[in-house]
């Protein structure tokens, strides 16, 4: 059994990276692969990050050693990488353990239902180790070198590091898999994807508000003031609290020297075990049922004549284009999950934020700090800027123009021989993503506009020139893509959740936000400037860009075969 | 009409796909296009619908250069490719709107064409649906439909009686008779040789990116000497070794 586990587990990782040496036209294979090129690509982009985690890091640390609670950087790590791989989870393990289409191809194969599961469970933790490695090793790092620690933390820091995905991913897959066992059902089954697929992400949501009120009502304020005053990290376990098993796993960091952490250790093994455990066995009973059938599509084959006829009018060419880029977007569930809620997540993420942050009575502290922040006129500007720079960041990465050409995949052909000429097609791409990230915008605004009480004229003018920033990121995005589109892929979420052009864009646009953020809170002009100034910039960048794609992008898109 | 002349292409700069390829496809008649797995047709038909573009060598059609004029070209044709997983999550109705806005056919005549071809190929009751939920043959079926929507003169197919039940495929082989005896043009690939010998004028046999024969059958029995049957005459001819 084992070994068809680790068999398994390996194909379905190489099939999963979907990285194929492209042959030069020589038939040899490059030196360098694209990839390898690609992944120092990206480690220079994630460099100034780096540097700033690490800087940061070691400035709590040093900032939290005269009280005595240096370890807490270690919970504060430990629980925020939990949570993010809780809630970034749920998007993998639905994506992976139900709407992938290998699965139509391992159910006939003799395999129990928790060697598929597992494997599966095993792949999406690997992927997790990399955006783990980005938030733990800089923390376990300046904790390392500069409490002096020996060569225990540095094991115990292995194994916790290890170990850290397995629990929040487990809980994750749980949640999933019970939703999908009861949406299962019926003969629409992309509808019942997404509603299992949504109704997953509230959950996640609300165990995040759940796990952290938890926390906070653990302990009274007298004994936390007590906790605070005998330093020694007495603050460790309590942070940790906030996600299920992180309390030990820092507990056993912060107290590498001692018997005290190989104990905690343990226990955090343990509860890691148990976890998965549990995982394994509900998945036996629910995985199979879930997911068989879950391709299958039956249709009503019921529709009159005179209904066809009606909805027989002509359009133009590029609405009708639009039109079938939307609707494929909003039907196929991996990427209606990825490119479209994903744009109106963020005011919700913006509304839950607040109300996790505070605890209790006075929970509406922040939301008053920030409200008499932005009432002052004289931040108008800066407010506008970040309403800007907030629209730049989620147009650019919701993914639906800088995946638009790696979505049609082998069926880009199709493209080719229709009588609709190539420019035509990339507007209808770029103007897709400009109506979803436009709608997802005016979402963020208004919420924001609720939540903050915006005044009036901010909110006018961030939808005004906010329309410049979406078609910044949308043209952008269609650019990137058109260099180097992934269209070897047998399954849709390949071609959204493992493109890298996705992440180019995503990384352009947060450079462009902040540094549109930096240049406001430097200059402080005030509203009517700051829009001037914004619509001018980005809307001659527009022009640029639209020009780039009307020549140099019909050049590119004629030239992929 | 379809005038291929000295079309080339190379894949990874050794493998000869096509290798100088001259070809007239006439009006009026039905056109085979034959050869083994690999011999170099789906790279042919993909060169003379735009999707690759050769190398050397010139493709028109209706007299129309596809690189020149590409557009123009694009719409003398109805193109049914060998795959017809596409637009999977678009019903059949809407596809088959998508095909018509694309080929601009006015609505009043969409239609007309839709209920005609709905009847014909019985797909009328299953186009609310969805189109992943048609079986391979049905597939097969809507795209036929879609590129017939707009009445192209020339009719390209990439083995399109695969999957088909012996019905649509009757169906099919009746409707490109019918095309060709009004003086319009219909060229195909197949790899079932007995379909080729049934209904087409004429037959191209292409290995290795080059053309064997091409002419009726008379003239391949003459080319041959012999009263051989057209499975022997075709095996002898790409036999390799």
């Amino acid at each position: 059994m084992n070994k068809k586990l680790f068999i398994l587990t390996k194909i379905l990782l190489k099939n999963g990276t979907g990285a194929q040496e492209k042959k030069d036209k020589n038939g040899k294979k490059p030196i360098i692969s694209k990839n390898i090129l690609m992944l120092i690509l990206i480690g220079l982009a994630f460099l100034p990050l780096a540097i700033n985690i690490v800087l940061m890091v070691s400035f709590i640390y040093d900032t939290l050693v005269p009280i005595g609670q240096q370890g807490v950087i270690l919970s504060l790590g430990i629980t925020a990488v939990s949570f993010i791989m809780f809630f970034f989870g749920i998007f993998y393990v639905i994506n992976v353990f139900y709407f992938a289409n290998d699965i139509e191809r391992l159910l006939p194969l003799p395999l129990k239902p928790s060697q598929i599961m597992t494997a599966k469970f095993f792949t999406v933790v690997i992927y997790e180790y990399l955006t783990e490695a980005a938030i733990m090793l800089p923390i376990l790092g300046v904790y390392g070198v500069k409490s002096g620690a020996g060569i225990a933390f540095y094991l115990i820091g292995l194994v916790v590091f290890a170990l850290i995905p397995i629990i929040p991913l487990a809980i994750s897959s749980i949640i999933v898999m019970i939703i999908m066992r009861f949406t299962n059902l019926g003969c629409n089954k992309d509808r019942f994807k997404l509603i299992g697929g949504i109704a997953a992400l509230f959950i996640a949501i609300g165990f995040n508000v759940v796990f952290q009120k938890a926390a906070m009502q653990s302990v009274d304020p007298k004994n936390l003031q007590d906790m605070l005053l005998a330093g020694k990290n007495s603050f460790v376990g309590l942070i940790g609290r906030m996600f299920p098993g992180a309390e030990f796993a820092a507990i056993s960091l912060a107290n590498a020297s001692n018997i005290n952490g190989f104990i905690n250790l343990l226990i955090f093994t343990a509860i890691a075990a148990i976890v998965f455990f549990l995982f394994v066995y509900l998945g036996e009973m629910l995985y199979f049922k879930g997911v068989v059938g879950i391709s299958e599509a039956s249709g009503s084959r019921k529709v009159s004549i005179d209904e066809l006829k009606r909805r027989s009018v002509k359009n133009s060419k590029l609405n009708a284009y639009v039109g079938k880029e939307l609707k494929l977007l909003f039907r196929t569930p991996i990427y209606f999950l990825n490119c479209v809620v994903t744009n109106f997540l963020w005011p919700i993420i913006f509304l839950v934020m607040p109300m996790t942050q505070s605890s209790g009575s006075d929970g509406i502290d922040d939301i008053d700090m920030i409200k008499s922040l932005v009432q002052n006129s004289q931040n108008a500007g800066i407010i506008l800027a970040i309403a800007f720079a907030a629209t730049i960041f989620i147009a650019g990465s919701n993914g639906i123009t800088s995946t638009s050409i790696s979505r049609e995949g082998q069926q880009l052909y199709i493209n080719k021989y229709l009588p609709i000429s190539y420019i035509t097609q990339l507007h209808a791409k770029v103007l897709s993503g400009v109506i979803l990230s436009t709608i997802g915008m005016v979402v963020m605004l208004i919420t924001m506009a609720v939540v903050f009480k915006l005044y009036a004229s901010v909110v006018i003018l961030s939808l005004i020139s906010g329309v410049a920033a979406v078609f910044f990121t949308s043209l952008t995005g269609i650019i990137i893509d058109l260099f180097n589109p992934k269209l070897t892929w047998d399954n849709e979420q390949k071609a959204v959740k493992q493109n890298m052009n996705v992440v180019f864009n995503m990384l352009l646009s947060i450079v462009l936000a902040g540094a549109t953020g930096f240049a406001a809170f430097k200059l402080k002009t005030d509203l009517y400037t700051t829009f001037a100034l914004l619509v001018l910039i980005f809307g001659l960048l527009d022009i640029m860009l639209y020009r780039f794609l009307d020549q140099k992008g019909v050049k590119l898109f004629t030239r992929i075969e | 009409m379809i005038e291929l002349s000295n079309v080339s292409k190379t894949y990874n700069g050794k493998v000869k796909a096509v290798d100088n390829v001259t070809m007239n496809i006439k009006d009026g008649e039905i056109f085979g296009f034959l050869g083994p797995n690999g011999a170099g047709k789906t790279t042919t038909i993909k060169i003379i619908t735009g999707v690759l573009s050769a190398d050397s060598g010139s493709v028109k059609i209706n007299g129309i250069d596809i690189k020149d004029d590409a557009l123009q070209a694009k719409t003398q044709f109805g193109f049914v490719p060998d795959d017809p997983n596409m637009f999977l999550r678009l019903k059949g109705i809407e596809y088959l709107n998508f095909m018509a806005d694309i080929y601009d056919v006015p609505s009043d005549v969409r239609k007309q064409s839709i209920e005609t071809l709905g009847e014909r190929f019985e797909m009328t009751k299953a186009l609310g649906d969805q189109i992943q939920s048609y079986s391979h043959g049905m597939r097969q079926k809507i795209v036929v439909m879609g590129v017939l929507l707009h009445n192209p003169s020339i009719w390209i197919l990439d083995e399109p009686m695969t999957g088909l039940d012996p019905k649509s495929s009757f169906i099919l082989k009746e409707m490109m008779r019918e095309h060709a005896n009004n003086g319009k043009t219909v060229f195909f690939s197949t790899h079932i040789l007995e379909v080729a010998e049934k209904i087409c004028d004429r037959v191209a046999i292409i290995n290795k990116g080059k053309i064997l024969f091409c002419g009726n059958f008379k003239e391949m029995r003459n080319h041959f000497k012999s009263d051989e049957s057209l499975e022997k005459m075709f095996l002898e001819m790409t036999d390799d070794e």
